[in-house]
């Protein structure tokens, strides 16, 4: 009986045991020790040397909208969304329906991180020079001007034209460190072969390279580390690049309001006087708000969010309302605790905040002593890091994407659409 | 030994692969099972010492225990699902396979027997340590374990007794991490995990020999 069951299954149980047995064996006992390896992995940046020439000789290529990997500035203009990819170019996003944003365009710009649009002309940077494109027609961009070497803060050496900016990169070595529970795991091979990524994953970083735009009164102001440079853009088309000023050191962001420039460092905020628009000069330095702290203004108060975390060490999760009426000196009224506040937006009445992951809050901030009795909703799936309130549609990033939200009804954000992003924002 | 770049993608393949392995086997195994007419429920417990060598000078002697379910789908053959517990010094890990168990009966009450498990031994039993920044965690590996040895009827048949000798190749690997702040992970393209700056990655393979007692009935 069990010699005729045994016909139907696999031929190896028919094998005499020994043979299955030595098999087992050959298989099996070259393996005898533990094998244990260990990598590193991690990221970094590494400058590179490059020359303008081999930029300013290849065209820009206006190609076909493509997917959004890493977004950079978002700029609102008209039914179009500008966007960022840093390093990259500009997404140009036809929003006419923000139910249902198409990509329409990228603007390929080496080099770019920042952009400005005045009068249908589009502002944006390549390393060291600036470029001016038409949009009046988005289907149809053109570029009709490069200001060349403005930003020369960024060149090694002038004569040739080789600037230097740093590439972020995702390293791998073999590691001979062991972590060693088990008996030490000893033999400590310290051959280090490096091996950079070779193969794909690489991009350009902003490391030293960030530039920050803003448009005022028919001037073009552009700030990085340590310099704000002022262009005349009166007539649109060909801006000119007038002079520059020493600001000192960690410049990070620029904004502009009631005639004054608002630049902030990592130290604190330099409020430039610009109704001389050609020549700004320095009001006041407030030394209590850091650049990594998000603001917002309206006539009388500023909201500014402070966060506790790594990168700028406040040690404190708050929204503190300022009184900004005397600009010379600013005196905080009310510290709102917050559980991990990001970017904001004011929109009228209503302030909009990020708080990471913590979701998505609105206030009602009309009586600035009361605005956490008056939190109208708290969308706590919304994930968000930065918020900016279009014409049509609350446009709210976060690690999901760009995501718009209808708020025409300030009590109720209705969702509208998200784009997606290639390389999710971590909050 | 220039394959760090395979080895990076852990957080993609590893698992999947496995986890795609087992539910083949298991597929297969249904489908045998359900040949049969009428299944009987088997459990196979084992205990046993693992005695392996971590590197040129160290031995190292760890515990095992395991439990197999499964059906005797004719005299001969033995299907079933096992989970254990393999304490590697300073690593539980929490083997969770598909079993097979060939037995040559000859009607006598001792028969020669060989057992295959296949499956994966999971770090479930590992914490996730998260200091600040830092962050530490274990991940499972491949496991594989063939065995040879002999049952033993009790007198009522009902019961066995097993001893074998056999073979376990278990993965593991260690992570140790740093979350990095700002807002955007960029561009390590599935090198690092989201929101991390960097990790160190340590992989192990414990090639351990067992002596296994164990009770069937």
């Amino acid at each position: 009986m069990p010699q005729t069951m045994k016909k139907t299954l696999l031929p190896l149980f028919n094998w005499p045991l020994g043979i299955v047995f030595s098999l087992m064996l050959i298989l099996t006992l070259p393996s005898c020790q533990d094998q244990v390896d260990s990598t590193y992995t991690y990221r970094t940046q590494y400058p590179v040397f490059m020359q303008m020439s081999t930029f300013r000789e290849a065209d820009i290529i206006i190609g076909p909208g493509k997917q959004l990997e890493n977004p950079g500035k978002i700029y609102i203009y008209g039914d179009f969304l500008l966007i960022n990819e840093p390093q990259k170019g500009i997404h140009v996003i036809d929003n006419t329906n923000p139910s249902n944003p198409i990509g329409m365009n990228f603007i390929n710009i080496p080099g770019n991180v920042d952009l400005a649009v005045n009068a249908n002309i589009l502002y944006a940077d390549s390393y060291v020079d600036l470029l001016a494109f038409d949009i009046t027609n988005p289907r149809d961009i053109k570029k009709i001007k490069r200001v060349e070497d403005v930003f020369e803060h960024m060149y090694t050496d002038l004569a040739t034209s080789t600037f230097m900016t740093f590439k972020d990169t995702v390293m791998t070595y073999e590691s001979g460190f062991m972590r060693g529970w088990g008996g030490g795991w000893g033999a400590m091979n310290d051959s280090r072969a490096f091996s950079s990524s070779s193969g794909g994953g690489e991009s350009y970083g902003q490391g030293g390279s960030m530039a920050r735009f803003t448009l005022m009164s028919g001037h073009l102001y552009a700030v990085d580390e340590t310099k704000l440079r002022v262009f005349d853009v009166q007539t649109a088309t060909d801006p000119k690049y007038l002079e520059n000023f020493q600001l000192g050191w960690g410049i990070e962001t620029i904004f502009p309001f009631k005639g004054n420039l608002f630049i902030g460092s990592t130290t604190g905020m330099h409020i430039y006087d610009a109704s001389v628009p050609s020549k700004p000069k320095l009001m006041s330095v407030y030394a209590h708000l850091t650049a990594c702290d998000p603001v917002v203004v309206n006539d009388q108060y500023a909201f500014v969010t402070l966060r506790s975390g790594m990168t700028c060490r406040q040690g404190v999760d708050q929204l503190q309302v300022l009184d900004i009426t005397d600009l010379y000196n600013p005196q905080l009224l009310k510290a709102y605790p917050m559980e991990n506040p990001h970017g904001l937006a004011l929109s009228g009445d209503y302030l909009y905040l990020a708080e990471g992951n913590s979701g998505l809050k609105s206030f009602q901030v009309a009586d600035v002593f009361k605005i956490a009795e008056n939190q109208l909703e708290h969308l706590r799936s919304m994930k968000s890091v930065d918020i900016i309130p279009g014409p049509k549609s609350l446009i709210v990033i976060g690690p999901d994407g760009v995501c718009q939200f209808d708020y025409s009804n300030p009590k109720k954000l209705k969702s509208l659409s998200c784009i997606q992003v290639k390389n999710q924002i971590v909050v | 030994m220039d394959n760090s770049f395979e080895r990076g993608l852990f957080f993609q393949v590893k698992n999947p692969m496995v986890r795609y392995f087992i539910l083949t086997i298991f597929v297969v195994f249904i489908a045998f099972g359900a040949q049969s007419q009428s299944p009987v429920y088997v459990n196979h417990t084992e205990i046993g010492p693992m005695f392996g060598k971590s590197n040129d000078y160290d031995y190292r002697v760890n515990f095992s225990i395991q439990t197999f379910n499964g059906v005797k789908i004719n005299p001969n053959h033995e299907v079933g699902f096992l989970v254990g517990l393999d304490t590697y010094s300073g690593l539980n890990l929490m083997p969770v396979a598909l079993g097979w168990r060939g037995i040559r009966e000859k009607g006598k009450r001792t028969s020669p027997y060989l057992s295959l498990d296949l499956g994966y031994g999971s770090a479930l039993l590992e914490k996730r340590d998260r200091q600040g920044q830092r962050e530490s965690w274990y991940e499972g590996g491949s496991l594989f374990s063939p065995a040879i040895g002999l049952r033993r009827k009790s007198r009522g048949g009902k019961s066995a007794f097993s001893w074998s000798l056999g073979f376990k190749r278990q993965g593991a690997s260690f992570y140790e991490g740093v979350r990095g702040g700002g807002l955007s992970t960029g561009f390590s393209e599935g090198r690092l995990p989201p929101g991390f700056i960097s990790v160190r990655e340590e992989n192990y393979v414990f090639n351990s020999l067992l002596l296994k007692w164990g009770l069937v009935f």
